[in-house]
């Protein structure tokens, strides 16, 4: 699937921070972009939203980007869903923990549309 | 030795997993993620692990970690080793030398020593002392501008949670909500290439994750330096924000360098409770460069204290540092100071200050206006006394501007209740806000809270319709309240309107008939319907609600509302919504105000309570049933209140149409106060009354003017209340024109 046509879903507390995945993500010419500010705002539109992505925060409010991670895992509907973690490098040991939940991928702060197509690659499936 | 059957299974299994193709090499994390969870139940569970095999699989799980952090110099070489580790613990041959806890096989060359990431300078390294300031080129000035707005608000939640960790250093939940605003500050300036507040919130971030962990305990230490950088990054914010129009801004860096250095003499873990010293003294920036000796230091700090002299003169003096390092200390003590950006001040200070400014004001005229000064022709002087006014003026503003805040804080608590609300009542409503920037009088912010929530509970409760309701007439099944704040003239316009459908005027005047506040005869227009809601007498605790029901009604909203001598106003159009407009002044210290003259006295008319002013034809003076005097305005009739008579003071003019009427409304009725004439519109700094005076009717406390005397200012309410009351203030409504 192209990327113009995937409906991604951006996760995290920071209106701004949002936006600059938003911009970058659109660079990369993905069109429809939800957004969700912590993780419990994500369960919601996962359970009424078909989406083809996540790319979540990790540290949120109410719940965490890992909580996310479990709880996307955990489901039927949503397991199989591609979940890339975006991290901070102070946080890079705690992706070991993401891994083990099955996260897709990560993204250490800041990063360019290059390195987030090169994640891309790895975790989306390929046709 | 061999595993056992289970163990030997299990890693036959993972090497297929590897090997087949099941987890696809070292860029599949999930394949990854489910190897390191077989291995850790290999290892935790009761699976007959042998010994021998606790060794090889540690050092496939370093490999995996390795792999996962992208830390591998070669991934496929590494992965290569993890197979052929398995392959020999499935063939039952581990290679004897390999011991628990044995170190990864090596990779090339190690990391350059002494480069931390991040380009932030490792705790061996020397800090540069005076930093350049740091030129950023904006080039999104709206994405900045957005993540301006969004720091300062996640900075101003800190404080409060700091409030919280001071008294519980442990609540976790507190930590974490000042640990976050940092690391999303972080986050966002390393993509906007913001490096000095990229740099500071890392650093605090850095502080933040060792009390997260519970390595460091929150101690006063801790916190004053959370503040400290939260005051730094608001200047480096409002830097920012002030360079926004020029696409390019300078930030001190030199702030954070400073700061970094206080944060690096910080042993959290030695902290016990001492002194707060923000400001370090020379002496000690002098041994902490290395350029004095303590020892000399103390000697000259001692023979300073005796002689009296300072101890930079005593320092040279004894030739324990040069006059350079000196004056390059004090340079640094002073940037140190300049630090603290801000300072959290005891309100009551800050009252004071301002009282002592108005004063400072009335002073001033009271000097300038003297008959003496004004005979002075010097031309010097006029200009100097021009200065000086200048001066006052915008002393007088800058130590208003102190204890305004905006009025966000108070709208953001409201999302939370109409969210609360809405779930409650089972309706859905929204909540939309304008001019949240819109800066109010702190004294004023906490008084409007409570008013503002009556509102919006109402709104919700008897307002806005279900959504099934909602649906049936057309409408978004969500409701909305839109509240908005600006600022007109000398006050604030506090909107609350919602989308509901409008107050139902049958049903309060039947209500109002029914408790007695009307007579069926009685034919009011519908503004004067919709003013019932305001009537002591008609909210109940008849129709409590999970919502709106307190037993509160609209009239003490509207009292607390005048209390702030502000006006409130209800409008309503049915089926569309209600509207309440809530006039505020700018300040409770100083009001805009008319002054007028009645005989020999000045009373000041607050402007907010006036209509407008004229005087009278002598054909609009009437007397109903003989003896209460009215006036007509286009049309109108109005009560006439002759302040004279209240006063007890000797007017100049008897006959309305030789002096003034000032028409001023309350409880939506228009009254005529009659005086001599205006003097003109002045904003004024209301002193409060002493003791003996608090409880005359009628005023609400006085001014000094310009020329040195004392106004009283008039409290329309109470004189309309004791114009209506009749008796007390021994009015006589008999005719007493000439």
């Amino acid at each position: 699937m192209a990327y113009k046509d995937m409906k991604v879903l951006v996760v995290d507390d920071f209106a701004t921070m949002r936006r600059i995945v938003k911009n970058i993500l659109r660079e990369l010419d993905f069109k429809e972009i939800y957004e969700a500010e912590n993780g419990a705002a994500a369960v919601k539109i996962l359970e009424s939203q078909e989406v083809d992505l996540i790319v979540s925060d990790w540290n949120m409010p109410k719940m965490t980007g890992l909580e996310l991670l479990k709880w996307v895992r955990a489901n039927d509907k949503t397991k199989h869903l591609p979940f890339l973690m975006v991290t901070a490098e102070a946080q890079k040991e705690n992706v070991v923990e993401a891994v083990k939940a099955k996260v897709s991928n990560y993204i250490v702060k800041p990063f360019t549309a290059a390195v987030l197509a090169e994640k891309l690659e790895k975790i989306l499936p390929q046709d | 030795m061999a595993g056992s059957e289970n163990s030997l299974h299990i890693a036959r299994s993972l090497l297929d997993r590897l090997a087949n193709g099941v987890v696809a090499g070292p860029d599949d994390l999930m394949g990854i993620g489910e190897c390191l969870n077989i291995l850790e139940e290999l290892e935790q569970g009761d699976q007959g692990l042998p010994e021998s095999w606790h060794g090889p699989i540690a050092t496939i799980k370093g490999l995996f970690n390795r792999i996962i952090l992208e830390e591998s110099k070669d991934p496929e070489a590494d992965w290569l080793q993890i197979q052929s580790l398995l392959r020999q613990l499935a063939e039952g041959g581990v290679a004897p030398d390999h011991e628990r806890g044995k170190d990864l096989p090596p990779q090339g060359e190690e990391p350059p020593a002494g480069e931390s990431p991040g380009g932030v300078p490792g705790p061996g390294e020397e800090m540069p002392e005076e930093r350049e300031p740091e030129k950023v080129h904006l080039e999104d000035p709206e994405l900045i501008r957005d993540f301006i707005e969004e720091a300062k608000e996640h900075l101003a939640s800190i404080e409060l949670n700091m409030i919280s960790l001071e008294a519980d250093p442990r609540d976790r939940e507190a930590i974490n909500a000042v640990f976050r605003p940092f690391h999303s500050i972080k986050g966002v300036a390393g993509f906007l290439n913001l490096k000095s507040i990229h740099e500071l919130s890392h650093e605090v971030e850095n502080l933040l994750d060792e009390a997260r962990s519970g390595a460091i305990d929150v101690t006063e230490g801790v916190i004053d330096i959370v503040l400290h950088a939260v005051d730094i990054l608001k200047v480096l914010l409002s830097e920012l924000e002030a360079a926004l129009g020029d696409g390019r801004a300078e930030l001190s860096a030199n702030l954070v360098g400073a700061f970094l250095k206080r944060l690096r003499s910080f042993d959290p873990r030695e902290e016990r409770p001492r002194e707060r010293e923000k400001v370090p003294k020379v002496g000690e920036i002098l041994v902490e460069k290395g350029v004095a000796d303590p020892d000399r230091v103390e000697t000259a700090a001692r023979s300073a204290r005796e002689t009296g002299k300072k101890i930079g003169e005593a320092l040279v003096e004894q030739g324990a540092a040069s006059a350079l390092d000196v004056a390059g200390a004090l340079r640094e003590q002073r940037r140190i100071k300049e630090g603290a950006a801000s300072v959290r001040v005891d309100t009551q200070k800050l009252d004071n200050l301002v009282d002592m400014v108005g004063e400072l004001v009335i002073a001033q005229s009271m000097v300038l206006q003297n008959p003496g000064v004004q005979a002075i022709k010097d031309q010097k002087f006029q200009k100097d006394s021009v200065q000086l006014r200048r001066i006052t003026a915008e002393l007088q503003r800058i130590s208003m501007s102190l204890r305004m805040v905006p009025i966000k804080s108070t709208f953001q608590k409201l999302i939370r209740l109409v969210r609360d609300l809405s779930r409650k009542s089972g309706k859905n409503v929204r909540l939309e806000m304008r001019g949240e920037e819109t800066e109010i009088d702190r004294n004023m912010v906490e008084e409007i809270y409570e008013p503002l929530v009556h509102m919006v509970r109402n709104a919700i409760d008897h307002g806005i319709e279900s959504p099934d309701e909602r649906e049936r007439v057309g409408k978004d099944p969500q409701g909305t309240i839109y509240l908005t704040a600006d600022q007109k003239g000398g006050n604030i316009l506090i909107e609350l309107q919602d989308d509901g459908k409008g107050l139902d005027a049958e049903r309060i005047r039947e209500k109002a008939i029914a408790k007695g506040l009307i007579s069926p005869e009685d034919n009011l227009e519908e503004r004067a319907i919709y003013e019932l809601i305001f009537h002591p007498g008609f909210s109940t605790k008849d129709e409590v609600t999970d919502v709106s029901g307190r037993g509160v009604g609209m009239d003490v909203v509207r009292r607390s509302v005048e209390e702030l001598r502000g006006k409130l106003e209800v409008s309503s159009v049915p089926g569309h919504g209600t509207r309440f407009e809530l006039k505020l002044p700018l300040t409770m210290a100083i009001i805009d105000g008319m002054v007028i003259c009645v005989g020999t006295e000045r009373y000041v008319v607050p402007t907010v309570a006036l209509r407008e002013s004229l005087r009278p034809s002598k054909d609009a003076y009437l007397t109903v049933q003989g003896s209460q005097e009215m006036i007509k305005v286009r049309n109108q009739l109005m009560p006439l209140i002759r302040l004279h008579e209240l006063f007890h003071v000797e007017p100049r003019f008897r006959n309305p149409w030789d002096a003034l009427i000032l028409v001023v409304n309350e409880d939506q009725k228009s009254y005529c106060l009659l005086a001599d004439e205006i003097i003109g519109r002045q904003e004024v700094v209301i002193k409060s009354l002493g003791s003996a005076l608090r409880h005359v009717k009628g005023i609400s406390g006085g001014a000094i003017l310009g020329d040195g005397k004392v106004a009283l200012i008039l409290d329309v309410k109470g004189i309309v209340s004791t114009y209506e009351e009749g008796g007390d203030n021994g009015f006589d409504r008999q005719r007493r024109v000439a």
